[in-house]
């Protein structure tokens, strides 16, 4: 039993290959159910989720904290969803959204150029020069969009436990590939693997609580969960706030104790802006 | 499964991978044994070999053919080493020495430094630093190498049929992976692939007698062989040289029939006057 990231570049066969894995092993099969899941949950438009987790930063995107907001929010729905093991998500960032968890089998899917060419022909009805242009622009985000929020390089092979080429191995080879590996005695689900993917759904749903809830505008805190035991660090600009953080964080579900250090610091430009009192 | 080629950075546990699937399928383990078989064949220093194989590109080396020649004959017998054989090759630049080989499985085999480190600090009995540092070296040769002499990028995973990275999964569950994989059907060799790749043996093996043969200035020429029929083609400098090619493919045994493409260069001043 285990957690199946699939990540890809557009047109590499990644969600046929999850489809198939996921079929073959009885395990549930996700991707863009995350989002509408996210937005439910936590009141939050789903057109925003998705641009946060597709779309490459723009130029002055570093000075705006809403990306990492609606990120926070798809990866607590994406802790809900995988929680319970048994499943296969090919959406996007799996591999760092989940990041930490034992049980977590990391898995890149290439195929070259001419392949993906003619896959996105196939399917979009494109031209050739409109395919090559649509995967390249694809490619481009997904590493703009990595380099900028996790510092690390898409295409690098570390990130990952297996890398994949579909150029000379069919997809039921690939999907052997990975149904081997979950075989694998390091993947295996355990108590203290389990505690650890519990932890991380439990600390990011409370965040996602926290950073959603409409009455908390000024908080920027840290959330980490240990069996049920939850601590909250960072700080917020009022004490209603911090009132409300300590409310919310009580009443999640799961939690069975709390802990905050959050202290209560006013910004200088709410001593004048929309909030001074 | 024929031929499985594992490449690796240094330390990075590829060599106990290759001897684990080596056992476990049955297959032969080869390495540095190509190098030593080469040097015997063509009477040649083995570290002449294997500096052609490692050494950084130099600023001029573009107008010597040492480099060249030797590839020529590494490639020639690690050709006739897979031939017959079931083979697991882990010695360098195998995926590119047998590129275009019908049934090569192509594994890369990753791990992080920190993993890399401690192994060449046990092994060779290095400091961290001096670990460190020799680690970054022999990457950075062997990126350098493979750029340019195969204009690729050696970490590009596109290279590779599947990467493995040994943080998590152990050496020994990544050859249980392999293993598994070789069995399948469709990776067995077929009449045809054993076609291919005799052919390929004895285009090598012609490939390499004219970079032997210091008088022909080959580093254009290409041979390719279909049955008994060999095409050679390329640019030689005169038609004395082109002479000589087709003297030594006619002389081999084999070869059939030789179908000529060879040109001769225009000297720059009939270029100049044309």
């Amino acid at each position: 039993m285990a957690i199946i990231t699939i990540s890809r570049g557009t047109f590499s066969g990644g969600a046929d290959l999850a489809k198939w894995v996921a079929e073959k092993l009885g395990y549930r099969c996700i991707a863009r159910e995350v989002l509408t899941e996210a937005a439910k949950q936590y009141g939050a438009d789903e057109e925003g989720l998705r641009k946060a987790l597709m779309e490459k930063p723009g130029f002055i995107e570093r000075l705006s904290s809403e990306r990492t907001r609606y990120l926070a929010l798809i990866q607590a729905a994406l802790c809900k969803a995988v929680k319970d093991d048994k499943v296969v998500y090919h959406g996007h960032a799996g591999h760092l959204l989940l990041v930490g968890v034992p049980h977590l089998i990391r898995v890149r899917v290439i195929a070259n150029m001419d392949l993906r060419i003619a896959s996105a022909m196939h399917r979009q009805k494109l031209g050739r020069q409109q395919a090559i242009e649509y995967i390249r622009k694809m490619d481009d985000a997904r590493s703009k969009w990595t380099k900028f929020l996790y510092h690390v390089d898409w295409q690098d092979p570390l990130l990952y436990d297996l890398v994949i080429n579909l150029d000379n191995f069919s997809l039921s080879v690939a999907c052997e590939v990975v149904c081997a590996a979950t075989k694998l005695e390091v993947f295996q689900t355990s108590p203290e693997s389990q505690k650890v993917m519990d932890d991380l759904a439990l600390s990011t749903d409370v965040k996602a609580r926290i950073i959603s809830d409409p009455g908390i505008k000024t908080a920027q805190v840290e959330v980490e969960a240990d069996n049920g035991i939850v601590t909250i660090s960072g700080t917020v600009g009022f004490q209603e706030e911090l009132n409300r953080i300590n409310e919310i964080a009580r009443n999640a579900p799961d939690v069975r104790g709390l802990r905050s250090t959050v202290r209560i610091e006013t910004h200088w430009a709410l001593t004048q802006g929309r909030y001074a009192r | 499964m024929a031929i499985i080629t594992i490449s690796r950075g240094t330390f990075s546990g590829g060599q106990k991978l290759a001897e684990c699937i080596a056992a476990k399928l049955g297959y032969r383990c080869i390495s540095r044994e190509v190098l030593v078989e080469t040097a015997k064949e063509f009477d040649v220093s083995e570290e002449k070999l294997l500096e052609a194989l490692t050494k950084k590109p130099w600023l001029l080396e573009r107008l010597t053919r040492a480099r060249d020649r030797y590839l020529a004959y590494i490639r020639a017998t690690l050709l006739k080493e897979v031939k017959d054989e079931n083979v697991v090759y882990h010695g360098l630049a195998g995926h590119l020495l047998l590129k275009d080989v019908p049934h090569v499985f192509r594994i890369k085999v990753i791990a992080n430094i920190e993993f890399r480190v401690r192994n060449a600090m046990e092994r060779n009995n290095l400091s961290r630093e001096e670990a460190l540092r020799y680690i970054r070296d022999v990457d950075e040769g062997r990126a350098r190498w493979t750029r340019f002499i195969y204009d690729v990028d050696w970490n590009d995973p596109n290279l590779y049929d599947l990467v493995v990275n040994l943080d998590q999964i152990a050496i020994e569950s990544a050859c249980d992976v392999v293993c598994h994989l070789a069995n399948m059907e469709g990776y067995q060799r077929s009449d045809l692939s054993k076609k291919i790749i005799n052919d390929m043996v004895l285009a090598t093996h012609l490939r390499a007698l004219i970079a032997a043969d210091r008088g022909i200035s080959d580093r254009e020429v290409e041979v390719v062989a279909d049955g008994g029929v060999v095409t050679i083609s390329g640019t030689v400098e005169s038609i004395a040289e082109a002479d000589r090619i087709r003297t030594i493919v006619r002389m081999e045994p084999g070869v059939a029939e030789i179908d000529s493409k060879l040109r001769v260069r225009l000297p720059v001043w009939l270029v100049g006057s044309v």
